[in-house]
């Protein structure tokens, strides 16, 4: 059993796709948000958290502060160039597998912001599943995400790591 | 066996064969990317931390371990006595009042000693 | 006033004889002296003449600027008088940036991080400095971004964060403590912190669970407000100024619009200021909400959350029906405003007043009796008024040392003499004092909002001049004239003649002021936000000693840091 390489241990066979679609049904009703909220983007994260606009509604109730025991990292709002190594220990910090939703303008690609001092799209340091548009986005955008997080999820099998092959700035 | 024991033990058996199962199926089924920084602190995001993390603890926290530990076992002992108190009857009931009596009487005293005020 | 300034400037002129009257900014005195006799002439300022109160302090870079002027770099430092009326200005002109000027720290402990961010972003030295270090951009940068020979598209990696353990030391030392000898556990409330509100880091030495020596470090949100204002025209600074303060965007636009508009010395028509005083006292009113709902989540209190932050969202409602966006609005105009009102409004703003008191009701029956807050809050952190003063303090925060300081009622602007409304001051400075400020000043603003909804005229929204304000659609489609105004407005921009102004308003944490230096042309030369979250973080280290860490949390949240307008 070579533990070390990337490949799961059952090959692709009958019995994994319903493994996987077990497996996919019980992650997509239960994705833990790990808010890395830097600016506005976060206000209006709090009000997609708060009892309107309901993301408990999708399973992300739990919102974990400690990257150890999330599974969905949400990045709203600008972040800086000072910022950007700690965006990038954090999501190397979090357990496999791992998804991430670029939240407004800045995290998507910079927004606004075309300046010495802030990171265009946080794309060059991790890889983003979904982003979303809007400055702020509205929270029906965000909700919106989320539920294309839990499509995704169907679609890909389950067991195999994600981005394999991703570079960010720091490791070129 | 009696219906008690024999419910509890089945239930010590299921959890001692289902818990390490599921532990050793993600460990051998599911993706992994280890990267070095995986495994570092998690210390909000900064890197490169320094200092032994083995430096001494300031007394207070072990006190109130201890307080608690004291008072946790009491409870333990509450418990049995509490689901058999109709058989032991007036004088059971007596006898752990006195008991629970004793150890308030201790919690009374480390209070007038300041244990429970943090500073 | 100018009897008063003849005083000030003979008062200057004995101390420092190359002291001169350099000219007026509104109702300021702008007076230029030499670097070498600024230390002992803000001493006389402050001492004295007794303007207590440190504003701001302004770093220029005069290049490429049309007008001549002494020397490359220059800085303005603004300060205000006990009486809270009068305002002065000095100037002092830079001769070689490695020798600067002289810190004047000493005299005002709220000058550290304000000559820290000019060293950081223009280069200027300033001797016997206490820790001269970079504070908004990260230590691995090279250059000073804010010169105009620096371009802005300039990025420099950064990859490590800094460990502030040096700082952390020499706070130590200062108590004659040391890390390792006297067992202290370091510990650190990183960027990346559930009740750090945003990106701002603190490092603490620890006794047990108190807060020994501490140390913040900011600046991972400094998004280049200022470099980006001098490529933009000023309509299109606007949006940028929405981004600031975040929680509260309209007043950010209204205090950016005031100063420009008083540089163009112009009166906007009286439909346009009640309408900013109704917007700017709802965004005060969600701002409030925002930060208590904050703190009160921080102490574990959630139900007050949803309470407090329900009539936000209808708020959101509103302002989206209004504006177009729930959040960052851009909903000013210099000139006047973006749209007018649209009808049924007024039912709308009702509804929501009515909401938000019950929701602050709601919250203060559960609140305002409740044992377990008032153990949490009171007599944590107090802050004296006379050290709040010099650090810079203003807001709900001097509020609540006891200072009578309210811009809306000391230096009114917006006929805000006219409405009646009281000033909430608290008495001794603590974390409860400030959250309790604020709930008062929510009732206090829904009482002005209703004067006013009775007072709105009608009439114009719009300054009526050709070349601030865009023509109406109905001419830009069929007239050439009014395409070709459109055009050269929004392409150009609206023309400011060369001068410096400071102008500020009550804004919900203190006084937002903007220093805009134009120089002619569509696009200002300089624009400077005075936040006043980035003085009310510079005091919290100290404030914070002490107490326990979690006392600290909730200091945070009652000074009501925002980082977007703390970094810029």
């Amino acid at each position: 059993m070579d533990l070390s390489s990337d490949e799961h241990l059952l090959g692709d066979s009958i019995i994994t796709t319903k493994v996987d679609a077990v497996i996919d049904w019980g992650r997509q009703s239960s994705l833990w948000p790990f808010v890395f909220g830097t600016a506005c983007c976060a206000i209006e994260f709090m009000a997609t958290a708060a009892s309107r606009y309901d993301i408990a509604r999708f399973g992300a109730e739990v919102l974990r502060f400690s990257p150890r025991h999330a599974d969905l990292l949400v990045v709203a709002g600008t972040v800086s160039m000072k910022q950007a190594p700690i965006l990038k220990q954090i999501y190397d910090q979090m357990p496999e597998p791992r998804w991430v939703i670029s939240m407004g303008a800045c995290a998507s690609s910079g927004g606004f912001y075309d300046n010495y001092t802030t990171l265009q799209g946080i794309d060059e340091i991790v890889p983003v599943d979904v982003y979303v548009a809007g400055c702020p986005p509205r929270p029906e955008a965000l909700l919106d995400a989320v539920m294309q997080i839990q499509k995704m999820l169907w679609s890909e099998p389950a067991l195999e790591p994600r981005h394999p092959n991703f570079k960010s700035i720091y490791d070129a | 066996m009696p219906h008690n024991l024999l419910l509890a033990s089945i239930l010590v058996a299921i959890l001692v064969i289902m818990l390490p199962a599921i532990f050793h199926l993600t460990r051998y089924i599911g993706a992994k990317s280890d990267n070095e920084r995986k495994n570092e602190v998690y210390e909000s995001g900064i890197r490169d931390t320094i200092g032994d993390p083995f430096n001494s603890f300031n007394v207070k926290y072990f006190l109130v371990g201890i307080v608690f530990l004291l008072f946790d076992v009491e409870i333990l002992y509450i418990l049995p006595w509490a689901v058999e108190l109709k058989t032991l009857g007036v004088f059971g009931l007596i006898e752990m009042f006195v008991f629970i009596g004793l150890i308030t009487g201790g919690l009374i005293y480390i209070f007038r000693l300041g244990v429970m005020k943090w500073i | 006033m100018m009897h008063r300034m003849h005083i000030e400037i003979e008062e200057l002129l004995k101390i420092a004889p190359s002291s001169s009257l350099e000219g007026v900014m509104g109702d300021t005195p702008l007076i230029q002296i030499d670097a070498l006799e600024l230390f002992n002439a803000i001493k006389t300022l402050k001492e004295k003449l007794e303007f207590t109160i440190l504003l701001d302090i302004v770093g220029i870079d005069w290049l490429n600027y049309p007008l001549q002027k002494r020397e490359r770099f220059s800085l303005i430092y603004l300060f205000r008088h006990n009486n809270f009326k009068d305002t002065i200005a000095i100037e002092v002109a830079i001769q070689e940036p490695i020798f600067g000027a002289d810190s004047i720290t000493s005299i005002y402990s709220g000058a550290n991080w304000l000559e820290r961010e000019i060293f950081d972003q223009y280069g200027i030295y300033f001797a016997s400095h206490p820790n001269l270090k970079r504070i908004l951009n990260h230590l691995e940068f090279e250059g000073y971004p804010l010169r105009k020979d620096y371009p802005i598209n300039q990025r420099q990696i950064c990859t490590k964060a800094q460990d502030m353990l040096d700082e952390l030391s020499k706070e130590l030392l200062k108590k004659d403590l040391d890390l390792e000898k006297d067992n202290l556990m370091p510990l650190n409330l990183g960027p990346s912190h559930p009740a750090s509100h945003g990106t701002i880091r603190t490092i603490v030495a620890l006794d047990g669970e108190k807060i020994v020596a501490s140390a913040s470090e900011i600046g991972y949100l400094h998004r280049g407000f200022e470099k980006a204002c001098e490529y933009h025209t000023y309509n299109q600074i606007i949006p940028y100024t929405d981004r600031l303060n975040y929680c509260s965007a309209l007043m950010n636009n209204i205090a950016f619009a005031k100063t420009v508009e008083e540089m163009l010395d112009i009166e906007l028509p009286d439909r346009a200021i009640f309408i900013r005083v109704i917007l700017a006292e709802l965004s005060r009113i969600i701002d409030h909400l925002v930060c208590l709902a904050a703190a009160l989540l921080d102490m574990g209190a959630q139900t007050n959350y949803w309470y407090l932050f329900n009539p936000r969202n209808d708020a959101y409602d509103f302002l989206s029906k209004l504006t177009g966006a729930r959040l960052t609005n851009s909903f000013i105009r210099i000139g006047g405003m973006a749209y007018d009102l649209y009808d049924g409004w007024e039912g709308d703003l009702q509804d929501i007043l009515y909401k938000v008191r019950k929701g602050v009701d709601e919250t203060l029956i559960m609140v305002a009796k409740n044992r377990i807050f008032q153990d949490r809050v009171q007599d944590i952190s107090p802050i004296s008024p006379k050290k709040a003063m010099e650090m810079g303090f203003t807001g709900p925060n001097l509020r609540a040392c006891g200072v009578d300081y309210d811009m809306r009622a000391d230096k009114p602007y917006y006929y805000y003499d006219s409405f009646d409304f009281d000033v909430i001051v608290g008495s001794c400075g603590d974390t409860y004092d400030r959250l309790m400020v604020r709930f008062e000043e929510i009732l206090q603003s829904i009482k002005i909002i209703e004067q006013a909804i009775v007072a709105l005229p009608k009439g114009e929204i719009n300054y009526n001049d050709r070349s601030i304000t865009l023509p109406p659609k109905s001419e830009v489609y069929n007239t050439i004239e009014g395409t070709i105004n459109q055009f050269k407005l929004i392409f150009e921009g609206i023309k400011v003649a060369p001068k410096i102004h400071y102008s500020a308003i009550e804004a919900a944490n203190g006084e937002l002021g903007f220093t805009i230096i134009s120089n002619g042309s569509g696009t200002p030369h300089r624009v400077k936000v005075r936040a006043p979250s980035f003085l009310h973080m510079q005091a919290y280290p100290q404030m914070i000693e002490g107490y326990q860490v979690a006392d600290a949390i909730m200091t945070l949240g009652s000074l009501n840091i925002i980082a977007g307008e703390m970094d810029r």
